[in-house]
């Protein structure tokens, strides 16, 4: 039997203390911790500061564990009044280099021959090393580059949520107080302006509105990241342009486009900040002669749409959000320029023959040759061409129009290759079906480039999918359109996220039964249950889960792996309880509820139903397991995992090893809780 | 079970424009609304239902379920695996729904707008996970009894006759049953891939569609009874009477002689290559003329087709027309809602469909008024067909033009994927009359064979009393069985 082998097996660690079943009052504390968690997720907090104590990627301190805590009064000055305290070393400054970049965030090494910068883009704290000689301005600034108004709209109660949230983390002290007054006087001393602002201050009298326009474009404040979804767009020189700006996010954004050079943002932005306790008032508009064009404040679930002609100077006019902090991460460029961005003057040239690989194209004569026109997109519609047996070539001039590393995706059946002056950049040759992604980056100077896609189509179906991604843009297609976008992008992987509530996500999983339930716990911990057999198979930390080559981006058939993305460690590889002498018999699974601190499995062994509710340990190392059994068993109870090196604790009963032994009178309710090694 | 603040909604920003692009092919008196989706959400549907309250939820393949209410979606479940299925009782509310794994019922216990209580009603089925394994329906019996399909697997698992299409554990190719109690049974056999089911609202008679390929000559709609086998052998591996035998060894003759043949061909290639859920038309004339009719969608030619059952000698077998032709994206589900317009939910995921979108959600509407010049039924005859139509042809019609191409064939039953036509003759002595009320050609040939489908191709010159042609021209009939008044059964 089984029980004898474990037995014999030195186990690592296994704590003499216990978890104890919860309360009704620890039950609430735990909802509004992890309510509180989900405000810091949704109102962006966790894209600046770290939770594990590493303060070296982040913009701002990490909120790990603390020497001296901050008691709740102090924490909740330090969010609406972020400027009044600047932690040493979290300064923030604006590096301007000899390109006429601009970089915003915080130094975090500046001793050798070039100065490191943490900084955010696209929601991810980057570092970015600058060699010296190419600085030409650091702007070191005097206030912090935290927003100051991101507890706006929320209740007392929710920022009691979030300050019990940072309580969790160690930042704040468990044990101090705060008052609902107190609370209320805080957020007016932010807040002070805002019921007096003047509704029509900074208004344009007469905004124009063209009855047709040259250019679209429409720019959403991504929900939760404080960024635009655009952050670069092209128009011609002159053109007529039409801008929404749609604010999908919980707080109040504006735009900015400011006079033609890479830096001229900050001119805006500063201005505005200038405006100090006068800034909400005046909508955070600023008299500035750096200012081309700009929005209303538009409130959350909102937009404003300005008519303006394009500038005839080609170069970058950069865009911004004015309220204090914002603008270290929304921003964005307006490039005007006479050549679009991409593909132009393409034409195409279509060959016959039977081959396995991408044949010399250049020694043979085309059959028919042609142009693309429009949109620029590469397709094989204009080839004409025959069913199997085929291949083309597509030339063209790629226009960068900005220096910088850009990628290119193919997604081909059959074969295909990409060329950038005479260079292959990448290749997917040979015979094969389309759903794989091959991808290569390349440095490219600014402006035009020669442009080469060879393909060849041996039988059967044909695709053709490419695009590319460089600086400022995510990703654009050269070929399939919307189809290359949903498939290429990202290289086909697909992050689930618990951020706003649990995941309890049904897909086959690795080293688990097909019948499988990814489970995503706010506080970063997960694991994976196996519906078949109805226990966790393994937990793991940090990101969720990857569902690309299933159910992302939904190119495939089906069918496929989803991968856990952090740290996992194993638990059990059979149902892990026993009762009495007795074999338990097969679990047979009845389903799960849903709540905000973790699903309950449903499932009954023999004639028992047992519930088994799974939530993140408070250490967010590990699972909490609630186990329910009705009608309670009469015989004594055991569990043990299959795998060692875990930290066990229970709420009732004795570990021998790591068999836990719970005594049938205490075998209806207790806690087992599973953390990894550290 | 979440606070306010998480629950998901997507606005949806415009209504139907009247220019709306409508299909190619459209009967009079109907259009089609195009409904907008949650932005950035991969929304290939493949369960579909409407509420008794109008709420259309729209389950996809990559595991949400949105309910679509007063014009706006919103997520009512997620994180399920591959929904290929979805049912609403209209009296009760309760929402099942078919995801790979398991028959599941969703429920939001703590009402505030979506489920929380995910409970499984029947996971008893063998699944290996192989991509091809959906598990499709439910519909439920007036008894109470769930039927739904499984589809065969794809590459390993048991192949018969060198079948694509494979067994990789038991239930794989059958229906299934679940009575009230909970109890999961083999219902029929011989499946392949059953992308939809459905109920007669009256008899409970249940229906299924299966698409060409291996032991497939050709798309169908069939007619599953208790026990019943429907042609693809590799279900047989966990069937009591072929234990212990090598399903490869098997006589072809005697598959031959247990098959249970098609109610319905559905001509691949013609009219559908791989058809969704039978959906009877329940409107009474909300929906115009076709009330107790079944609507079938296709999800390769995103087109949507009728199928018109006859009884003969007690047993199903009928006609199939298209409806409309040419919709956004690959229409595998169609369902009707209480106001009588019906719904259709599409995917391209995979397998290739017509259409400019990979999925969406299309509203087909009936302006309740026009009466659409179609043909409305054909049936069999003591000494043919009789071909009955909406509307009163035109006075000056001329019989001797007004079918274009008159012919039949037969299909072969064997392992290879699909089947080429056989004996695909020509009819060109059929008689055709006129009933007195216009309303009812009578086509006569010369003599009749079982075991073929025919197809009447009308002309332009078939035209209504209103002047104008059918807007759908052929009609497919699978004549398995003679009238009992035929005089070769006299």
């Amino acid at each position: 039997m089984r029980r004898v082998s474990c037995l014999g097996i030195p186990f690592v660690v296994v704590l003499a203390t216990c978890v104890a079943n919860t309360s009704p009052a620890e039950d609430s504390l735990r909802k509004a911790e992890v309510r509180g968690q989900i405000l810091f997720n949704k109102r962006g907090c966790r894209n600046c500061h770290a939770l594990d104590g590493s303060d070296d990627r982040a913009i701002g301190p990490s909120l790990g564990n603390r020497k001296e805590p901050l008691t709740r009064m102090k924490a909740l000055e330090s969010i609406v009044h972020p400027s009044k305290d600047i932690r040493k070393g979290f300064e923030s400054v604006v590096v301007v280099t000899g390109e006429g970049r601009v970089l915003s965030g915080r130094i975090t090494d500046e001793s050798g021959a070039s100065l490191t910068l943490a900084t955010v883009k696209e929601n991810v704290v980057k570092s970015v090393s600058i060699p010296t000689d190419n600085i030409d301005e650091i702007v070191e600034m005097k206030t912090s580059v935290m927003p100051t108004d991101l507890l706006n709209g929320l209740t007392s109660a929710e920022i009691r949520d979030l300050l019990q949230y940072l309580a969790s983390t160690g930042l704040v002290d468990a044990t101090s107080k705060i008052s609902d007054e107190e609370i209320r006087h805080q957020l007016h001393s932010a807040h002070a302006h805002h019921s007096s602002a003047s509704a029509d201050y900074g208004e344009i009298d007469d905004r124009p509105v063209f009855e047709t326009v040259d250019h679209e474009i429409v720019i959403e404040v991504v929900p939760r990241q404080m960024r635009y979804s655009v952050e670069l767009f092209d128009v011609k020189p002159g053109a007529r342009v039409k801008l929404t700006l749609q604010n999908e996010d919980e707080m109040q954004h504006n735009l900015f486009l400011c006079q033609r050079g890479a830096a001229k943002w900050l001119d805006v932005a500063r201005a505005a900040w200038a405006l100090g306790t006068d800034g909400p008032m005046k909508r955070y508009t600023p008299e500035s002669d750096a200012i081309l064009q700009y929005t209303r404040l538009v409130d959350p679930d909102s937009s404003d749409t300005i008519h303006f002609t394009a500038p005839d100077e080609e170069g970058v006019y950069p865009y911004v959000c004015t309220i204090p902090g914002h603008a270290f991460l929304m921003r964005g460029e307006m490039h005007v320029m006479r050549e679009s961005r991409g593909l132009n003057d393409v034409t195409w040239r279509y060959f016959e023959g039977n081959w396995d690989r991408l044949p010399d194209f250049e020694k043979m004569t085309p059959m028919r040759s042609g142009e693309i026109s429009d949109d620029g997109l590469l397709s094989l519609e204009p080839l004409s061409h025959s069913t199997d047996h085929f291949g083309a070539v597509y030339d063209g001039t790629l226009n960068t129009a900005i220096a910088g590393s850009y990628r290119f995706y193919l997604d081909t059946d059959d074969g295909s290759r990409v060329l950038i002056d005479g260079q292959t950049v990448v290749e997917h040759d040979g015979v094969h079906s389309d759903g794989t992604v091959k991808s290569a980056s390349v440095d490219l100077t600014a402006g035009s480039h020669e442009f080469q896609l060879q393909f060849f189509e041996k039988q059967g179906g044909e695709v053709l999918l490419a695009g590319w991604s460089g600086p400022g843009f995510k990703f654009l297609p050269l070929a399939g359109g919307q189809r290359a976008l949903v498939r290429l992008q990202d290289g086909g992987s697909f992050h689930l996220k618990p951020d706003e509530e649990p995941r309890v996500v049904r897909v086959r999983l690795p080293d688990s039964s097909p019948r499988s339930i990814a489970v995503g716990l706010i506080g970063d911990v997960h694991c994976c249950f196996d519906a078949t057999s109805c226990y966790v198979r393994y937990g793991w930390t940090g990101e969720f889960l990857d569902v690309g080559p299933d159910r992302g981006h939904g190119h495939s058939r089906g069918g496929g792996t989803a991968q856990p993305l952090g740290k996992r460690f194993d638990i059990s590889s059979e149902f892990p309880i026993r009762i009495g002498d007795v074999e338990v018999p097969a679990a047979e699974f009845l389903g799960y509820r849903r709540s905000l601190l973790g699903p309950t499995f449903r499932y009954r062994i023999g004639g028992i139903e047992v519930s088994q509710t799974i939530e993140a340990s408070r250490s967010s190392r590990g699972l909490r397991m609630t186990y329910h059994l009705d009608p309670p068993p009469n015989l004594d109870l055991t569990w043990a995992p299959s795998f060692e090196g875990l930290e066990l604790k229970s709420s009732v009963g004795r570990w021998s090893g790591r068999v836990l032994t719970v005594p049938a009178a205490d075998a209806g309710e207790f806690v087992i809780s599973v953390e990894g090694p550290e | 079970m979440k606070c306010p603040l998480l629950i998901l909604t997507a606005l949806t920003v415009s209504c139907v424009s009247a220019a709306e692009p409508q299909p190619r092919t459209i009967p009079a008196g109907y259009r089609v609304r195009t409904i907008e989706l949650p932005r950035d959400v991969n929304f290939g549907v493949a369960g579909l239902a409407v509420s008794a309250s109008g709420d259309v939820f729209a389950g996809t393949r990559f595991g949400d379920v949105w309910r679509y209410h007063n014009g706006r979606w919103n997520l009512f479940a997620d994180g399920l695996h591959e929904i290929a299925g979805i049912r609403i009782d209209r009296a009760s509310g309760e929402i099942l729904v078919s995801q790979k794994p398991e028959l599941t019922r969703l429920v939001d216990a703590d009402n505030d707008g979506d489920a929380d209580l995910y409970d499984t009603v029947c996971d008893d089925w063998g699944f290996t996970g192989n991509y091809h394994e959906f598990a499709f329906g439910p519909v439920r019996a007036s008894n109470g009894d769930l039927f739904g399909t499984l589809n065969l697997s794809h590459g390993p698992g048991a192949s018969v006759g060198g079948s694509i299409m494979t067994v990789g554990a038991p239930g794989r190719g059958t229906c299934y049953r679940v009575t009230g109690d909970g109890r999961y049974s083999t219902f029929a056999w011989g499946l392949r891939s059953p992308a939809g089911i459905g109920i007669h609202p009256e008899t409970d008679d249940l229906f299924y569609t299966d698409n060409q390929g291996d032991w497939n000559a050709s798309s169908s709609l069939q007619h599953i009874v208790k026990g019943s086998f429907h042609g693809h052998p590799a279900s047989l591996k966990f069937h009591e009477d072929f234990a212990g035998r090598n399903l490869n060894e098997v006589q072809l003759a005697e598959y031959n002689a247990m098959r249970r043949p098609p109610a319905v061909w559905i001509p691949h290639g013609e009219l559908a290559n791989s058809p969704g859920n039978p959906e009877f038309d329940i409107t009474a004339g909300k929906f115009g003329p076709f009330a107790g009719q079944i609507f079938v969608g296709d999800q390769t030619r995103s087109n949507v087709f009728r199928c018109v059952l006859d009884r003969v000698d007690g047993e199903y077998q009928g006609a199939c027309v298209e409806f409309i032709n040419h919709l956004q994206s690959g229409t595998v589900r169609l369902a009707f809602a209480p106001d009588g317009s019906l719904w259709a939910g599409q995917t391209s995921r995979g397998w290739g469909s017509v259409g400019s979108v990979p999925y969406g959600v299309q509203q087909i509407v009936y302006d309740q008024q026009t009466v659409p010049f179609e043909v409305h039924t054909m049936k069999v005859t003591p000494h043919g067909f009789d071909v009955t139509l909406t509307r009163p042809a035109s006075e000056d019609v001329d019989l001797t033009a007004c079918i274009k191409d008159f012919r039949y064939w037969g299909y072969h039953y064997h392992a290879k994927y699909g089947s080429e036509k056989v004996d695909d003759t020509l009819v060109e002595d059929a008689q055709i009359t006129l009933s007195e009320d216009r309303r009812t050609l009578h086509v006569v040939p010369s003599d009749l064979t079982t075991g073929k489908v025919y197809r009447l191709r009308f002309s332009e010159q078939l035209t209504a009393d209103n002047g104008t042609a059918l807007a759908n021209r052929v009609v497919w009939y699978t004549l398995n069985r003679l009238d009992p008044d035929h005089p070769s059964n006299l």
